[in-house]
């Protein structure tokens, strides 16, 4: 017990160290009542929860590095050691990796343990928290990728030829061995040097088999992408099958941007088998219409949406309505959204506010009410949330 | 005179000064002091040419100068054409891709002078002087399907390419068409907006266009070529720059890459081809993936936004063959752990006299820095695997921390693993030191107690109090010059004991004996450490293990040898080109047979090892580094 007390006291003592001596900390302090739960009386519960963190960086002749804490946990670390013509990478709970191809063969979005060695323009991956092992060689307008997970291996070639238009292609063979084209993705492109218009087509194999963690898109046998934006107006297609190459009326898509100063708005439509007068019978779309304001020292945006489905929480035709609104008083700002979501069998409003506090030197206090997350959530939470956020 | 002298002097100090990048007679100048054989420039401006760019030395500070246009460059040294590091001068950085960082600068004209920004600082709506080309022909103009036209004649050109603002000033990727009787032509798709540009002819000469709308300072006593697309009845039209608008046009073509205030906006600019739509998503937006749509202008996705002074973080969220993509901002101010392993972006909008500004987030101060030290080791172990040739097999890493903010207060801390490990805090004031610490034995001989308060006084007494169920073991001793003697309570494996120590020098040997009884399992200890000029040698006897460490000239050897199981284990190291080495080792026990081999770089303040091992029919590789800090 008494060993307990100590360390306690020691990590106390942790604390307001870190406090008194680094200035790159942050400290944050969220109070929360819920009364989303329907209980006969109304008993709020309280959430507390606290990220400090530390990113110190280490620099010295051959190495620089960082770190991160959080709370009493080493959260993450990576360090960086040159040499010569050489390079070796260790991460510790970070993203890293990355295939920068059109197609997208490896993505990264969580941390993994791992090392890269860098030899010039050679990259060899090697990660210990997931199975793979890849080769990247990356040069001027080229790259190529070797992969190795499980029994599995992935080849990517690609190029890009930069002509009056960029001329692209890009391959991902999986499973190298016997060779048969249904194992590939295959992508070639016509693009301006700008990108403000181009055409691809990408053929996905049906013997195609990648990791969950790839960008690629293989539910579609053909693909074409074609777009065109032109100062305040765009529009872009896609002509799409399934994976059996079947199905182009029913995945195939097609949308315009109008983009002016006073409003902007955009119509799209998926699928091309179903048509008829009213709403209900166009299949998949939507229009939606975005108009910025200023009214009474108050700006903000109010929108507009029909379609199809309504809204990523709402599987049905709808209507989303949405308004937006902030203003400032000096140091205090105020800012509330509301959405009403109208579909053809429910009606879900939402709303989310926040006041804000920044006069502080390193510090501000916020008080919001409600889940701004209107996307995943779209009826209203009865929480309020009181934060302090410092930095020194 | 002597005030204006003394003011001149102090004007000259504050330039040379200046961080390692400036701008002297309208040529970017870098500067770096290192000692090297050789150090080379390469940024953007050469294509990271690790050799193109020589730098020179002037007194032991390499330097260049180039002519560079405005526009945003990256860069870092080359040193002796292999080793790549940043400024530590810069007047900012960016994320170099590989975990490491560029120095980076905004190059932009200012009143015709060229000035050097931090990225992310640029200001906005500068006014430029045009010079109005009153003698031109008309050879610009806007074709039927909105195609910006300019022609140029030139029947001596072999050919000719047009570099301007609106293609990053790149003298290759824009060719003009040979039009007939010695005139070319350029086709360009611009937006509104007033646009910079020379020709090349030949891939060598910049000239600018003889029938210009306008001319500008290019900063290097040249001009650049100006001409200005305006839309008037949804019809493009082009002509000089207008006075009241070249400010507004000016800015909104100029939005530097990253995050960055304009007319009271912030603007958010990241590049990303692939990708089909962009939303920003921050904590101005309760991280909301699709509330803030961003726009694809000429293949850069930007926002702005109206937000007030606060500290913000953000990520970009790219659709790309829609899958949901989150990525950090490259050119981010400053970073934080996303709790993802992973990092946002993090600036601070402040307000300076009535307008914002963003600011980096704070950086530990040259002063706590130094009272910061430490260091952290990690060991990433593969397993040979059939499949993937190296197979994932563990990490383990330790970081220790120690914090000096004044001379009394010492405080360190260790992470191991992912929790703290241990810690220690020690307070010195005069002739006391008081030492508290947890999970970490004292230095000794012998292993005591893990957790305790130790205070020492004058270096003559000293006494460690721990904390056990029930009983309060400690340790004191004393010392009289080189003889000390120990009582310890509980201290040592549970057992009471005696102990006496006893340093000494014999033949320029220094030697230190340490030996004591256990008193309840009637066991012995002993330990001779003895310390020469290139050799030293540990020997010790504690709990009926025999350990011998000795090291001659940088070769070493290991052994020990356990009394109860006949266990033991032996290692060599030996010393290969000053900094390396390379090391061996063999164990038995009764359970497996270990052996490895391995290869190491060693150097003052870091070390690297790669050690293949064996454990019964399984080959792992252990990559083992540590550093110093």
């Amino acid at each position: 017990m008494k060993t307990k007390i100590l360390a306690l006291l020691f990590l106390i003592v942790v604390s307001l160290s870190f406090a008194y001596i680094s200035p790159s900390y942050s400290f944050r302090f969220i109070y929360t009542a819920d009364f989303s739960n329907d209980y006969p009386e109304l008993v709020p519960s309280y959430y507390i929860s606290t990220n400090f963190w530390m990113n110190a960086s280490l620099m010295g002749s051959d190495f620089s590095g960082s770190f991160s804490t959080s709370g009493v946990n080493l959260d993450s670390v990576e360090l960086n050691f040159s040499k010569n013509n050489f390079g070796l990478n260790i991460y510790k709970n970070r993203t890293f990796g990355n295939t920068n191809d059109y197609l997208g063969l490896y993505k990264f979005d969580i941390g993994s343990d791992g090392m890269m060695l860098k030899f010039s323009n050679f990259y060899f991956f090697a990660y210990n928290s997931l199975s793979l092992n890849y080769l990247k060689y990356e040069g001027n307008n080229k790259l190529f990728i070797y992969g190795l997970r499980n029994s599995q291996s992935d080849f990517l070639v690609q190029f890009t030829f930069p002509l009056f238009v960029n001329l692209l292609f890009e391959s991902i063979y999986t499973n190298y061995g016997t060779f048969d084209l249904e194992k590939g993705v295959y992508q070639l492109g016509v693009v301006d040097r700008n990108w403000n218009w181009g055409i691809k087509y990408t053929f996905a194999g049906s013997e195609v088999s990648l990791p969950d963690f790839t960008n690629v898109n293989t539910t579609n046998r053909h693909a074409i992408n074609l777009w065109y934006n032109f100062s305040k107006f765009g529009i872009w297609g896609n002509i799409k099958s399934d994976e059996e190459g079947l199905n182009f009326k029913e995945l195939s898509e097609i949308g315009i941007n109008l983009d002016f100063s006073k409003f902007s708005a955009s119509i799209s439509k998926t699928g091309f088998n179903e048509f008829g007068l009213t709403p209900d019978l166009w299949g998949q779309f939507n229009i939606t219409i975005n108009y910025p304001y200023n009214l009474f020292g108050f700006n903000g945006k109010i929108s507009y949406s029909f379609g199809n489905p309504a809204h990523n929480t709402v599987g049905t035709l709808g209507e989303v309505y949405y308004l937006e609104l902030l203003r400032s008083f000096g140091n205090l700002s105020f800012f509330a959204k509301f959405q009403r979501i109208v579909g053809v069998y429910e009606i879900r409003n939402t709303m989310y506010a926040e006041v804000k506090l920044s006069g502080f030197s390193n510090g501000e206090v916020k008080l919001t009410i409600g889940n701004g997350d209107f996307y995943n959530v779209n009826t209203f939470k009865k929480i309020i949330s009181l934060e302090f956020n410092t930095w020194w | 005179m002597t005030k204006k002298l003394i003011l001149v002097m102090i004007l000259a100090l504050a330039v040379l000064s200046f961080a390692g990048v400036y701008v002297e007679s309208g040529k970017v100048v870098f500067t770096f002091e290192v000692d090297a054989n050789q150090v080379y420039l390469a940024g953007n401006f050469n294509n990271w040419l690790p050799d193109s760019l020589a730098m020179e030395n002037e007194n032991g500070i390499w330097k260049i100068s180039l002519e560079l246009q405005p526009g945003e460059y990256q860069y870092k040294f080359v040193i002796d054409g292999t080793k790549w590091v940043e400024d530590p001068e810069a007047p900012s950085y960016v994320d170099d891709g590989f975990g490491g960082k560029n120095g980076a600068f905004l190059l932009i004209e200012e009143n015709g002078v060229l000035v050097i920004k931090a990225v992310g600082e640029e200001s906005p709506g500068t006014k430029i002087k045009y010079e109005i080309n009153e003698n031109r022909e008309d050879t610009i103009y806007v074709d039927e399907e909105g195609y910006i036209i300019i022609r140029y004649y030139n029947p001596e050109a072999e050919y000719v390419m047009i570099a301007g603002n609106f293609n990053d000033w790149d003298p290759e990727s824009l060719e003009m068409y040979e039009a007939g009787d010695g005139w070319w032509e350029a086709v360009l798709e611009l937006e509104p907006g007033i646009y910079e540009y020379k020709f090349v002819i030949n891939g060598e000469n910049w000239i600018e266009d003889p029938n210009a709308f306008a001319y500008v300072d290019d900063g290097f006593g040249g001009k650049n070529s100006v001409l200005a697309v305006y839309e008037e009845d949804s019809k493009l039209i082009v002509s000089a720059p207008r006075e009241e608008q070249s400010e507004v046009e000016t800015a909104s073509i100029e939005i530097p890459l990253g995050v960055s205030v304009i007319d009271g906006k912030v603007y958010f600019k990241v590049e990303k081809k692939e990708a089909t739509k962009a939303y920003l998503a921050g904590t101005f937006n309760n991280w909301d993936p699709q509330s803030i749509e961003m726009k694809n202008v000429n293949g850069y996705w930007q926002v702005s936004l109206e937000l007030n002074p606060g500290k913000y973080q953000y990520k970009f969220v790219f659709i790309i063959n829609d899958n949901q993509t989150w990525q950090e901002d490259p050119f981010a101010p400053g970073y934080v752990p996303d709790g993802f392993g992973g990092k946002n972006g993090i600036f601070e909008l402040v307000e300076q006299d009535g307008s914002l500004v963003i600011l980096k987030p704070e950086e530990t101060s040259s002063q706590s820095s130094s009272s910061l030290s430490g260091n952290y080791s990690f060991t990433l172990t593969y397993k040979y695997d059939q499949d993937i040739i190296l197979k994932g097999y563990g990490f383990d890493n330790s970081l220790n921390l120690i914090f000096k903010p004044s001379d009394e207060l010492e405080f360190s801390l260790k992470y191991s693993g992912a929790t703290i490990d241990n810690a220690k805090l020690e307070f010195s004031w005069q002739k006391l030191n008081l030492m508290a610490h947890y999970n970490l034995p004292l230095d000794l001989a012998i292993e005591g107690i893990s957790s305790g308060v130790f205070v020492n006084y004058d270096n003559k007494f000293f006494v460690d109090i721990g904390a056990l169920n029930d009983v309060l073991p400690f340790l004191l001793w004393v010392r009289f010059g080189d003889f000390s003697v120990y009582y310890g309570n509980k201290y040592f494996y549970g057992e009471n004991a005696i102990f006496a120590g006893y340093d000494f020098e014999f033949s320029s040997i220094d030697f230190e004996l340490f030996g004591g009884y256990f008193v309840e399992s009637s066991n012995f200890a002993i330990s001779i450490n003895t310390n020469s000029k290139n050799w030293n040698s540990e020997f010790s006897y504690v709990n009926n293990i025999i350990s011998l460490n000795i090291d001659v000239y940088g070769w070493e050897i290991f052994g020990n040898y356990s009394m109860l199981d006949s266990s033991y284990e032996i290692s060599l190291s030996a010393p290969l080109f000053e900094i390396y080495k390379i090391f061996g080792g063999y164990r038995h026990s009764s359970l497996i047979d270990k052996s490895h081999i391995g290869f190491g770089l060693f150097e003052d303040d870091y070390s690297l090892r790669l050690k293949i091992r064996t454990e019964a029919s399984n080959i792992f590789l252990d990559i083992f580094g540590e550093i110093n800090f």
